[in-house]
């Protein structure tokens, strides 16, 4: 199920919100955890037991982690890294390497490796499960005994399929206990109407319009159409990300949680360092913790600095998908921030180096998203050489009109405005007052009804003759 | 004072917010499916829930769900009408907007056949595709001669085609010859009587605005578009055409078409003239009986725009009857003892030639 669909925003979220605050508290963390299975379940119905066992194994895992010592302790913590990840390889990895081994030893592959399909979140939530065992092993907290308060932490709807990365140590006292009030409903209700909005209004747009350019094959695309689509995914990506982060955030905040931040403005950035400050905050911060401080983050030398770094970029590229392109969208950045940290500071704050700084770091995120985006390295590399060489590729059966609609560059407009260049000027103004508020929350119910509007659009598929 | 509006306006901000989630919600369960759904298809039913459905449940539900929401047609509408209005944009990928409120159907987006990549001369048909419609089209005729009856094979041409003046500007047109006209000029050389009025079409398209052969919101021609079809016909069948189109008018006016419809916007149109058509009512397989007239049996085999040709046909021949392709019988055929078959084919379709055959 995802958070832009009629089924949710009509029927599992009126439900689940009711239930929840009619609840006596001692069953809220129950009646959640129900409604995030369900909501699991919607989406994968067979491997809902794959989240239920995840959960049961982890659990006791940490239960003996937290009353075992020594070397045994280890043990126990290296078997449910193990058992995490193991789940994760062969659900997420195992059809890419076992179809790569057979491809260069064997020859066809097609025949031989097993179509498994991933079940939704094993990425989000393996990660969530990791750094609960991870922090018990290193005495954060006890080990948590009851099942449903790990259970919620492990498979909560609101960020099971995309996040935020919840860790444990930060989210254990408000599944123990929560408070609840008027504000927090309400800045609930704001982050999740912005997110709806994100996500249908401007991401989906935007996603149609990469989609046509990517349909018209790239003998058609020119490089005014590469660049178009190449600005669009960066900007659909963005919006759908955080759209979804937002929402997550927000439903949260509505069930009386308060989830860390995933997105600051990541557009904003003069550099990829500070790129991947701004982006997709808890995957960076999780990799920090977990991957790079063991291995020695930079603390062994300037060398084995830049290798820490490229394993860990490496790992975060592979981790969005399995496929060689992932792979080299993950070392491009690694390459890049070691690059960054050997030959560039970000301290210089003059006006020329914050715009040079500026147009390099946007140009290298957009030019890694289209290595993100296509499946094949080989059809990316092509897309862009139409970005860098545009009069090589001038002519098309296409006119770069016909495959925008007039609201979607509004779309583009409104992407590129609030990616950030608007908040600061908002931040400039005073938004304190009663008009202001009214304001706010006008736009805000504008937005969710025009979600409404473009998701009804969405779910309409007339045929000029009658199909039976 | 201040802070008791705010909480004021905190408490109306919330019921407002919910009442957005929780009055469809509750609609739902009492008005679902109600309205006339204007998408021309069947809407999904809802499932059942059991053991052996379990892995199918959760989408067919959500396709069900999303099918009857309440107001559907009311939202579909409102956000039609804002991109229409606002945006000149299309809610429809189907359905493409044209200059003066002209109406033109992407069928490619629905994969029924080819109206843009034909109007942008990127359609081509390669040699086999080409042969294989000759060889099944010259076969069609060598088996109604062996009936006694004479073939003619009336391609009717896109609206795209014949109005692309009234075609977005954006829509690239590249160089290069229409794939259609190449068909017919090949059907021609295979010794098929060919009708493929376009050109003339195009001529009165061009020439006398105030004479609309095509309807604006719909895919269709007019009773004025047919009336043309039927004198080109009968200059093929009788040397000359007896019809003439000048003599019918205006019976009423409408914003109601297919694609109208589709859009889901058609009250938001303005009406245009619907011309009057002869006083046969169609049904398919009527039998039209008159005297003075042309002395031939003629029998129509075609896909909806057979519906405006036919009463036109049957005003000037003796006796006219109509089938719709996919359901005729070769017994109908036979014992109309035709002396003409007509095998009418959209231009869109028109690569459905090489699969069609009477003797199904």
């Amino acid at each position: 199920m995802v958070f832009s669909s009629f089924v949710f925003l009509w029927l599992f979220f009126p439900i689940v919100f009711l239930g929840y605050y009619l609840c006596p508290n001692s069953l809220k963390n129950t009646w959640l955890l129900v409604g995030s299975l369900i909501f699991y379940a919607w989406g994968e119905p067979r491997y809902i037991i794959l989240m239920i066992i995840s959960i049961f194994v982890n659990y006791i895992i940490g239960i003996f982690i937290g009353t075992t010592v020594g070397s045994k302790k280890t043990v126990l913590l290296i078997l449910g890294l193990l058992l995490n990840l193991g789940l994760l390889f062969f659900f997420k990895y195992f059809t890419f390497v076992s179809g790569l081994i057979i491809e260069t030893f064997v020859g066809e592959a097609e025949n031989w490796v097993p179509d498994i399909s991933l079940p939704i979140g094993i990425s989000f939530y393996t990660l969530q499960a990791i750094s609960y065992l991870v922090d018990l092993y290193k005495g954060k907290y006890p080990a948590q005994k009851n099942i449903i308060s790990l259970g919620l932490y492990i498979s909560f709807f609101p960020q099971l399929i995309a996040g935020p990365i919840v860790r444990y140590v930060d989210i254990n006292y408000q599944i123990q206990s929560r408070k609840y009030s008027k504000d927090q409903l309400i800045e609930g209700i704001s982050r999740f109407s912005y997110g709806l909005g994100k996500k249908v209004i401007l991401a989906n747009n935007l996603g149609a319009v990469v989609d046509r350019i990517d349909t018209i094959g790239l003998d058609q695309m020119t490089g005014g159409m590469a660049w178009l689509g190449s600005i669009c995914f960066t900007l659909q990506l963005y919006y759908d990300f955080s759209g979804y982060s937002d929402m997550a955030i927000g439903l949260g905040k509505m069930f009386g949680f308060d989830f860390k931040e995933n997105f600051s403005f990541p557009h904003l950035s003069k550099s990829i360092s500070e790129f991947w400050r701004r982006w997709h905050i808890s995957l960076g911060s999780w990799f920090r913790e977990y991957v790079y401080i063991p291995l020695g983050g930079n603390r062994k030398g300037q060398f084995r600095t830049s290798i820490n770094l490229l394993v860990v970029f490496a790992i975060t590229g592979i981790w969005h998908g399995a496929n060689i392109t992932f792979f080299i969208w993950g070392i491009f950045h690694g390459v890049l921030i070691v690059l960054e940290r050997l030959f560039y500071r970000d301290t210089d704050k003059s006006k020329w180096n914050n715009l040079i700084g500026f147009v390099y770091a946007q140009l290298m995120v957009n030019f890694g998203l289209v290595i993100f985006r296509n499946d094949s390295l080989i059809y990316s590399l092509k897309w862009l050489e139409r970005m860098l060489l545009p009069w090589k590729y001038a002519i098309s059966d296409y006119n770069m009109v016909e495959l925008i609609r007039n609201s979607d560059i509004l779309c583009i407009i409104v992407g590129v405005a609030l990616a950030g260049p608007l908040q600061s000027l908002y931040r400039k103004i005073n938004t304190a007052g009663y008009v202001s508020i009214l304001l706010t929350r006008l736009w805000q119910f504008v937005i969710v009804i025009l979600t409404i509007l473009i998701l009804s659009g969405n779910t309409y598929n007339p045929f000029i003759y009658f199909q039976f | 004072m201040k802070k008791t509006k705010i909480c004021v306006s905190d408490i109306v901000w919330i019921i407002c917010f919910f009442s957005l989630f929780y009055i469809p919600a509750i609609l739902f369960m009492c008005c679902r499916g109600e309205g006339e759904s204007t998408e021309n298809r069947t809407l999904i039913e809802k499932p059942v829930f059991s053991a052996d459905t379990i892995d199918e449940f959760p989408s067919q539900y959500s396709a069900y769900y999303e099918d009857n929401i309440p107001f559907k047609q009311n939202l579909v509408f409102a956000y039609n009408a804002i991109l229409f209005k606002i945006f000149n944009d299309s809610g429809v990928e189907s359905v493409v907007l044209g200059n003066d409120g002209w109406l033109f159907y992407n069928s490619e987006a629905k994969m029924d056949g080819s109206t843009l990549t034909e109007y942008k001369r990127t359609k081509v048909y390669d040699e086999e595709e080409l042969q294989n419609i000759i060889n099944n089209t010259v076969a069609q005729k060598e088996y109604i001669e062996s009936l006694g009856m004479d073939f003619v094979l009336l391609i009717v041409p896109n609206k795209e085609e014949v109005y692309s003046q009234y075609m977005p500007k954006e829509i690239k047109r590249c160089e290069g010859d229409a794939s259609c006209d190449v068909l017919v000029e090949r059907l021609k050389n295979a010794g098929i009587n060919v009708v493929y009025p376009k050109e003339l079409m195009v001529e009165l398209a061009e020439n006398d605005e105030s004479v609309r052969l095509y309807r604006k919101y719909d895919t269709h021609w007019n009773a004025l578009g047919a009336v043309v079809a039927t004198q080109e016909l009968e200059r093929i069948i009788c040397g000359k055409p007896l019809v003439a189109y000048t003599s019918y008018g205006v019976s009423e006016y409408s914003n109601i078409g297919d694609l109208s419809k589709m859009l889901n916007i058609a009250q938001l149109l303005e009406p245009e003239e619907q011309y009057i058509v002869p006083e046969y009512q169609l049904n398919d397989g009527t039998f039209y009986e008159k005297d003075n007239v042309i002395p031939k049996k003629v029998f129509l085999v075609g896909d909806s725009f057979r519906k405006q040709l036919g009463p036109f046909l049957a005003s000037d021949f003796q006796n006219v009857e109509v089938e719709e392709r996919s359901a005729l019988q070769i017994e109908q055929l036979i014992n109309s003892g035709a002396d003409i078959v007509i095998l009418e084919y959209a231009e869109r379709r028109a690569e459905k030639m090489g699969e069609f055959s009477f003797q199904r």
